[in-house]
This record gives C-alpha cells, sequence and structure tokens, in this order.
C-alpha cells in the first residue's frame, strides 16, 4: 500500500467510492420524497383547519359567554400555533445553504421553539378539551342514546381521537427536538474556534492555499 | 422551481454527494436515507443560488448542513459513537478489493473526526480552496488550516502511517 500514502492516492481513494445511485434510482427517490414533502404540507394544512372547523361547528352550539371564550381562545392558540409553526419552517429554506456554524445556530434555535410549540399544543388542547368535552358530553346525551352511532361517531370519537393523536405529536416532537438539541450542542462545540484562536507557521498548510 | 435545473446540477454532482453521506453514516441503507434529504435539500435550495460562490461550493454547503443534521438526529451509529469498523490495513487483498478497502479506511477514519475537522477535509478533498473553506465554516482561513492540520494528525493515529503523508502537499 505504499502508493496509498500519498496525498493524491488519498484524493485517489476518497473518489473511488461510494457510487452514486443510477439515475433511474436516483429519479425514483427524488420523486417519492417530493410526494412526501406535499404530503406534509397538505398534513399540516388540514390538521389545523379541521381542528378550527370543529371548534367552530361545536361554537354554533355554545349555550354561554364562557363556553364561547373558550372557543375563540380554541381558536385563537390553533390558529398562533399553526402560523409559528409554518413560519419556523418556512425560514429553514433560506438556510439551508448557510455556513456550518449558522446552520447549526439555526437549527437549534428551531428545536427550542419546537419543544415551546409542543407546550403551546398542550396547552391549546386543554383550553379545547375544557371546552369540547362538555359538549361531547351533553351531546351526545341530547342527540343520541347509543355511544356507537353515526352522530356520536363524527361529534365524538373522531374529534378525540385528532386530540388524542394532536397530543402525541406534540409529545413526539417535544423528544425529538430534545435529541436533536443535545446532537447540535456537541456539534456546534466542534465548530467553536481553535483554543489557540489561529494558524502558526508551523501549523499553516502552504499546500492548501 | 426549476426541475431541470436541479437534474442538471444532481447529474453533475452526485458522486459528491454520494461521498458526503459516506462522511457521514456508514451504514448503506443510512447513507440512502441521508442521500435522499440531501436530494430533497438541494431541490429545495437550488432555486435560491444567486451565484455568490462556485455552485459547487453552494452544493456541499447544502450537503454538509443536511450530513450534520442528520447525524444530530441518529440514535444510532451517530458519527460521534461510530463502532471501530476501520478494516485491517494490513490483509492481503487483490488489487480491486485493496482499492476498496483504502477507501473505507480513509471514510472510516473521517467519520470518527470531530464535526468541523472532518466537514474541512471533506471539503478539502472536494478540491474547494481554504478561502471556501472558510466561508463555509463561518471561520478564518487559519483556523481552516489548524483544522485541516489537527484532522490530518488524527487520520494519521487513527490509520498509522497509511495517511502520513498527507501532511505533504497534494500533488496537482
Amino acid at each position: 500500500m505504499s502508493d496509498f500514502e500519498s496525498f493524491g492516492a488519498v484524493r485517489q481513494a476518497w473518489r473511488d467510492t461510494p457510487r452514486p445511485p443510477a439515475a433511474g434510482a436516483v429519479d425514483r427517490r427524488i420523486r417519492r420524497a417530493q410526494r412526501r414533502v406535499a404530503a406534509e404540507r397538505a398534513t399540516i394544512t388540514v390538521i389545523p383547519l379541521a381542528s378550527v372547523a370543529l371548534v367552530i361547528e361545536a361554537l354554533r352550539h355554545a349555550s354561554n359567554a364562557r363556553e364561547r371564550t373558550l372557543g375563540a381562545a380554541a381558536i385563537l392558540g390553533t390558529l398562533l400555533v399553526w402560523g409559528a409553526f409554518v413560519h419556523v419552517r418556512s425560514r429553514e429554506r433560506r438556510l439551508l445553504s448557510a455556513s456550518a456554524p449558522d446552520f447549526i445556530a439555526a437549527r437549534m434555535r428551531r428545536c427550542r421553539s419546537d419543544r415551546r410549540l409542543a407546550i403551546a399544543i398542550w396547552m391549546t388542547l386543554l383550553c379545547e378539551s375544557s371546552f369540547l368535552v362538555p359538549w361531547w358530553a351533553g351531546g351526545i346525551a341530547l342527540h343520541s342514546k347509543t355511544p356507537f352511532a353515526p352522530i356520536v361517531a363524527w361529534m365524538g370519537w373522531i374529534p378525540a381521537a385528532m386530540v388524542l393523536g394532536l397530543f402525541a405529536w406534540a409529545v413526539r416532537l417535544w423528544k425529538n427536538a430534545g435529541r436533536e438539541l443535545r446532537g447540535y450542542a456537541t456539534i456546534a462545540d466542534s465548530f467553536a474556534e481553535p483554543p489557540d484562536g489561529g494558524a502558526t507557521s508551523e501549523t499553516v498548510d502552504s499546500s492548501h492555499e | 422551481m426549476s426541475d431541470d435545473n436541479f437534474y442538471r446540477a444532481l447529474s453533475q454532482y452526485a458522486p459528491a454527494l454520494s461521498r458526503v453521506a459516506a462522511g457521514y453514516v456508514s451504514d448503506p441503507q443510512e447513507q440512502e436515507d441521508l442521500l435522499q434529504e440531501i436530494y430533497v435539500a438541494l431541490w429545495r435550495a437550488l432555486p435560491t443560488f444567486r451565484g455568490e460562490s462556485r455552485e459547487l461550493t453552494f452544493v456541499l454547503s447544502v450537503a454538509h448542513n443536511r450530513g450534520i443534521s442528520f447525524a444530530s438526529r441518529a440514535r444510532r451509529k451517530a458519527f460521534l459513537e461510530l463502532p471501530y469498523d476501520i478494516p485491517d490495513p494490513t490483509a492481503n487483498v487483490d488489487e480491486e478489493a485493496e482499492r476498496r478497502e483504502r477507501a473505507a479506511l480513509l471514510y472510516a477514519g473521517i467519520r470518527r473526526l470531530p464535526a468541523a475537522q472532518r466537514q474541512a477535509i471533506m471539503l478539502h478533498l472536494e478540491g474547494l480552496s481554504g478561502k471556501e473553506i472558510a466561508a463555509a465554516q463561518a471561520t478564518t482561513e487559519n483556523n481552516v488550516n489548524v483544522r485541516l492540520n489537527r484532522a490530518r494528525t488524527a487520520l494519521r493515529d487513527l490509520l498509522g502511517t497509511l495517511v502520513a503523508d498527507m501532511n505533504g502537499g497534494h500533488d496537482e
């Protein structure tokens, strides 16, 4: 392996592998990824809109000012959380090609904002539930005698499943953001300036110029 | 958004992007996952390219940022926790296998470097200048040189004498 002991051989070894995937496979992968991005965007739009529509529908049956206030707070909270989520992610696009430290700092900010978002979701769900649960209990008792009637599913089980699903998603968001944050903290350390503050004549590599 | 421009860039830089993926994760399946993330990031980022740097620098910055992001999320085989998978350089192998083993050896060593040194050496091996690497790392050229020298020292320690001459000038 003596020829490996030259920079040219090292550079050659660097370029030897791995082989890029075949063009067809790349194309399929890109299309799949683009579909996934489109599906994520649709989900991000549909879930908050459905949540707002549900509360608006419930508000039509609100019997007093307290219920109307709770419902309005739930709608406002949902829209604010949605707006924050979309804003944070749209900012990321501009940072895709940023320098590594800027990118890491931005990602750490995003992780912290994801954790705040998870808390906001839990608070909104709490507010929404305190409004919806009495509505479910009263409405279901009023409209149906059985818990398995279609109207009960539409009024109760499906929205309840959505609330639980959103709660679980927020837990996952919180945990993933925490793990990512710890990972970025380690990487950020390595991008801190070298302790000696710069190169000496010994450490500067003229071949790099 | 121009898909033509994206596919043109992809065909031009696909080998370099595959090397970036291999520089961050060792598992082939994870390399494919990372590569897919890099492609998507590139598809989103390319329309924002304004020609302020070389296109290669832009593309590699996007790819490395994705690699950093991927590594920070990895539960297993995070680059800072890689198992000792460096192959035995003294093993007797034929020319092709030896060539592959050299590459595997180099990639395994690079994956074990701290993130900043690893990025610096990978960009250097792709042919970026000190100034370009400094821009990608938001630091000075002197600091880039420090990182490159530390990376070489670490690689020499990791890989024995095989990359000893990395301290010398390159042969271009």
